[in-house]
């Protein structure tokens, strides 16, 4: 069997939204929000690489530095791109939850239901 | 301790290999992102985590912003900078590339490809004979755009503040040509120490000093001031960096990063050709060989010695020509949109 993930890691963007979601954080609070959330560990260079890619789009913004350090947060443009993203994943969600546990129910009614 | 006296002794508390990641961004980044991210590293030893994965994260995130400068602010410098930096990325390689070719012309010197020309040649050999040609040229064009190159550089001195930074910049801009200079008068200096007798032994020639001991010396010294000879344009580069160059005077320097280019994509086409036609070679029989003398070899001896480095040869002159290429293009971008700003004002 390979090594090789069979899905790659959710988006880095999608991550780091969904964290600001939960209010302002700088760049490594940010990091063990994800980690504790996600269990994906994002180093700096994504971190900040996502947050220049996210400021550009207006999706997010700088705030005052607290420390040298710049917390950034939500703006009303990211947080409604975070809402239509996560409401698409939400239905791809829903759907292969839903389908699963139909396979589930088939495969535990014996083999007659696991071919229809 | 006040907000700078922190960031100093931060920024000294990270890892010389941090140090370098960090670095390694343009500056409009650093002057951006810089102390968030030497921030995010002191958090990260602060919580003793390994700072490795985060340094090389910081690497690899440097080359996704030179090649994407996502957020870079829409300002003459930034984008002048970025022009800049391409065309050292552009140029620079190319003297890895001149040192790839002449490895390949070192090898047809000693096993000399003509010699066997109107012998024995089949398709192959011709089309690494035609090759080596276009390899030749290349090489001549190369060292042209070196020479143009220098002389950009060297039109920038009127960019550079007088006293003691102008001092440093131009011994940086001549390094170059005083190792060159270094170069030739070691060379005619093994020359004087010896060479009396020149044999050819098994199809290399030997070359015997009257002064064994000190023609060693002089030779060691000649691979060391090559060495230090070619690192020096690293300081040419430098020293371009550290010039207010203003946008007008980039346009040689992106037209040169387009010729290098093209005759780097030149060359690594016609090394993959002359490596690929010397290797469908036949050998040529040694009575065939016209010119044949002590320091020929047969054509089977070049065959085999060059069989096992041409893939590496024409491998490092494609990777370095698409480096070039991608520069080129991005120079050439870079210098527009700064044009473009320039014209539309602050």
């Amino acid at each position: 069997m390979s090594g090789r993930r069979l899905f790659p890691k959710p988006d880095p963007s999608l991550l780091v939204l969904s964290s600001l979601a939960g209010g302002p954080k700088h760049g490594y609070g940010l990091m063990k929000d994800v980690e504790d959330f996600a269990r994906v560990t994002l180093g700096p260079g994504t971190v900040f690489g996502c947050l220049a890619r996210l400021e550009e789009r207006g999706l997010v913004e700088a705030l005052e530095p607290e420390d040298r350090r710049h917390p950034y947060r939500l703006t009303a443009a990211g947080a409604a791109a975070l809402e239509q993203q996560l409401s698409e994943l939400q239905r791809v969600t829903a759907t292969g939850v839903s389908r699963l546990g139909e396979k589930r129910d088939r495969l535990s009614n014996g083999p007659a239901g696991a071919h229809t | 301790m006040n907000g700078q006296a922190r960031r100093v002794n931060g920024a000294a508390r990270l890892p010389f290999a941090a140090r370098c990641a960090l670095g390694a961004y343009p500056l409009w980044w650093r002057e951006r992102y810089r102390q968030d991210q030497e921030g995010f590293l002191e958090d990260l030893a602060g919580d003793h985590r390994p700072l490795g994965r985060a340094v090389l994260d910081l690497a690899v995130g440097s080359v996704r912003v030179r090649l994407r400068p996502a957020g870079m602010p829409q300002t003459v410098v930034a984008w002048r900078d970025r022009a800049r930096a391409s065309i050292a990325w552009a140029t620079v390689p190319g003297l890895a590339g001149l040192l790839l070719v002449s490895a390949i012309e070192l090898h047809t010197f000693w096993g000399s490809i003509d010699a066997g020309t109107g012998a024995s040649m089949s398709t192959g050999g011709r089309v690494a004979a035609h090759s080596l040609i276009v390899i030749e040229w290349a090489s001549i064009a190369m060292i042209l755009l070196l020479l143009i190159g220098w002389a950009l550089v060297g039109r920038l001195a009127d960019t550079v503040a007088r006293g003691r930074a102008a001092k440093r910049w131009l011994l940086a801009v001549t390094a170059p040509l005083i190792c060159g200079v270094v170069e030739i008068a070691l060379a005619y200096l093994r020359v004087l120490l010896g060479a009396h007798v020149v044999a050819f032994v098994g199809g290399r020639s030997l070359v015997v000093y009257r002064h064994p001991l000190a023609a060693q010396a002089v030779s060691v010294a000649w691979d060391a001031v090559a060495v230090v000879g070619l690192l020096s344009v690293f300081c040419v580069v430098l020293a371009a960096r550290n010039s207010d160059v203003p946008v007008r005077d980039l346009r040689g320097g992106v037209w040169l990063s387009q010729a290098t280019a093209v005759v780097l994509i030149l060359a690594a086409l016609a090394s993959i050709a002359w490596g690929l036609g010397v290797t469908h070679q036949a050998p040529i029989p040694r009575a065939d060989v016209v010119g044949s003398g002590p320091g020929l070899r047969p054509w089977s001896g070049l065959e085999t010695s060059i069989a096992a480095e041409w893939p590496l040869v024409s491998a490092g002159l494609a990777i370095i020509s698409l480096v070039t290429a991608r520069a080129a293009l991005v120079a050439r971008r870079s210098y527009k949109t700064a044009r473009e700003l320039v014209a539309t004002g602050p």
